[in-house]
């Protein structure tokens, strides 16, 4: 189903963008053919498969954390973000 | 073994050729390529010629001393504008340089520019850099593929000795399928990633481009060095990828039942020819059945879990403390961040974005994203069955030869499984390498090898033997 302009709107007021409206089509023909795909295995059963947690190098800026000034390695990143190698964090 | 770094370093040591003279050479084909786009900035003119002259009798033993390549224009380099292809960063400085640069430096390497690309390395054709599309140096009209367009093209002009680029979904492989380079991607954290503007951080990997295998391991070599600035970076007992470079004996390899079917019709016959010519030199090749469906579902995952990672990472591109800032007359941050972010963003990045955001925003986060991470623990799993009983597999590097811009333009072009399944090694992190097999309709081709994470010298090692016997670069004659 297509985004309406207004879910569209509220997608990029979310991301900090003026979206130009005359890409909505081209938005809407990407998101709707991979969804397509996607759905395509939906019979699959995954309820007994694990998550895989990837470790993801991410700025200071965008963990929106307070990271210690003097944090100098992996470990005190992680430790900072409460998270645990083998942790990816997507930021919302 | 063929060695355009080994050949170059002898003829230099033997004062066979003079450093200015070779400089000169670079130059020349650098800018016959002008209007291919391949460069977005470069470098070659701050390279101190004197100061690499009198010090050569210093480096006999340093076989990268001296070696010019250029760089992807996402790695950061210290004083010099680092882009990422992207107009919000086109006059960005960075402050810092990158692992693979400092590692690069310490042998000496010499820079000679840093090479376009897809904004932040989202797509696959060349044609979506602020800086316009890279053409194919073979034939202007086609695509180089991408995300590392400009680097491939770089080294398949000989404007450079390798060039390093990024690899998220195959963005180093296949491009060098359709530049008769060699493409590869390592272990997941066999070369930090520090300083590397990011994608999608559980897929990137930094990928190396050269005319041959050897040269490729020479690379890694120094390359693969464990870096406590990247939090994925990992430690291996022996590094000495080229020491240990030798044609692999008893080569066991799985081809895909059925995978002619998504191949463009012109490339199935030389595809073949390669099977054979591999049997014929001694190479077992085991065919396997497969499920195209289960890799069917490869790219959809790849979508959701990259894009979603994606807007996680641009979130602080905000213009206000780095990147383009056009807001002057603007009040409120959030006013001032909009127009920046908009202003500075491309098309497609814009939409890649939105979609990042729909699959991680309330409950689509578990429906489509923690799903396309289940999906991509089944691929993993199911990816075992493509190494069992074998060293490896091999897949064609692409599904068809270097499409035409046009038909990108159009929207008539289609990639297809074949193109997705180069991105289950990113998935598993596992190695990847793709290298010239010949020409079809006089654009080259390729094709692809895998082995289980971790065996990337046995990787190497097969793919030397493979050129070894297809003998490519005979027809190209690089030099």
């Amino acid at each position: 189903m297509p985004l309406s302009d207004k879910e569209i709107k509220a997608l990029a007021d979310e991301l900090y963008i003026d979206f130009d409206f005359k890409q909505k089509d081209a938005l809407n023909t990407c998101l709707d053919y991979w969804l397509k795909r996607f759905h395509q295995l939906d019979q699959i059963d995954l309820a007994k498969v694990n998550p895989t947690h990837y470790v993801g190098q991410m700025s200071q800026n965008a963990l929106r954390k307070d990271i210690p000034v003097n944090a100098t390695n992996s470990k005190d990143i992680l430790d900072a973000c409460e998270c645990t190698e083998g942790d990816f964090i997507v930021v919302k | 073994m063929k060695s355009k770094i080994l050949s170059f370093h002898n003829r230099l040591i033997n004062k066979q050729i003079s450093f200015s003279e070779y400089l000169e050479y670079l130059k020349q084909n650098i800018n016959r390529i002008d209007d291919t786009n391949t460069f977005i900035t470069k470098t070659f003119d701050q390279i101190n010629i004197t100061a690499i002259e009198t010090d050569l009798p210093y480096h006999n033993t340093n076989l990268l001393y001296a070696v010019p390549y250029a760089l992807k224009d996402c790695f950061m380099t210290k004083g010099i504008i680092t882009t990422a292809g992207s107009k919000f960063l086109k006059n960005y400085v960075a402050p810092y340089d990158s692992t693979v640069y400092e590692l690069l430096n310490q042998k000496n390497c010499l820079l000679i520019g840093k090479t376009n690309m897809d904004e932040f390395a989202v797509g696959g054709t060349g044609m979506l850099s602020f800086n316009g599309y890279v053409h194919n140096i073979y034939d202007h009209s086609r695509i180089t593929g991408g995300s590392s367009s400009g680097s491939v093209n770089a080294v398949a002009a000989d404007c450079c000795l390798f060039a390093l680029g990024s690899d998220t979904g195959d963005s180093t492989r296949r491009p060098s399928t359709f530049l008769g380079t060699v493409g590869y991607k390592p272990t997941y954290g066999l070369i930090s990633r520090y300083g590397a503007i990011p994608y999608s951080p559980s897929l990137d990997h930094v990928g190396v481009i050269t005319n041959y295998v050897a040269d490729c391991a020479i690379v890694l070599q120094q390359l693969a060095q464990f870096d406590p600035k990247d939090f994925t970076s990992i430690s291996l007992k022996n590094h000495d990828f080229f020491s240990n470079l030798k044609t692999a004996k008893n080569i066991k390899l799985n081809v895909l039942n059925g995978i002619e079917q998504y191949l463009s019709a012109n490339v199935v016959d030389h595809y073949h020819q390669i099977l054979d010519k591999l049997k014929s030199a001694g190479i077992k090749l085991n065919y396997i059945d497969v499920d195209w469906e289960i890799l069917g579902v490869i790219t959809p995952a790849y979508k959701m879990l990259s894009f979603g990672e994606l807007v996680s990472c641009y979130r602080n591109f905000s213009g206000v403390t780095f990147g383009s800032n056009v807001a002057n007359d603007t009040h409120g941050y959030q006013s001032i961040v909009t127009k920046n972010r908009s202003a500075g963003f491309g098309k497609h990045a814009i939409n890649c974005f939105l979609i990042g955001e729909y699959v991680t925003q309330g409950d689509r986060y578990e429906k489509l994203f923690l799903r396309a991470k289940k999906f991509r623990t089944l691929l993993i799993e199911y990816s075992e069955k493509l190494f069992a009983n074998a060293d490896g597999y091999l897949i064609p590097g692409a599904s068809c030869i270097a499409p035409l811009i046009k038909e990108i333009e159009e929207n008539t072009h289609q990639g297809t499984l074949v193109d997705e399944l180069l991105q289950l090694s990113n998935f598993n992190g596992s190695p990847s390498i793709s290298i010239p097999t010949g020409f079809v309709e006089k654009m080259p081709f390729g094709i692809n090898i895998n082995t289980k994470k971790g065996e990337d010298q046995k990787l190497l090692n097969i793919a030397l033997s493979i050129e070894e016997i297809i003998d490519f670069n005979k027809e190209v004659n690089h030099d």
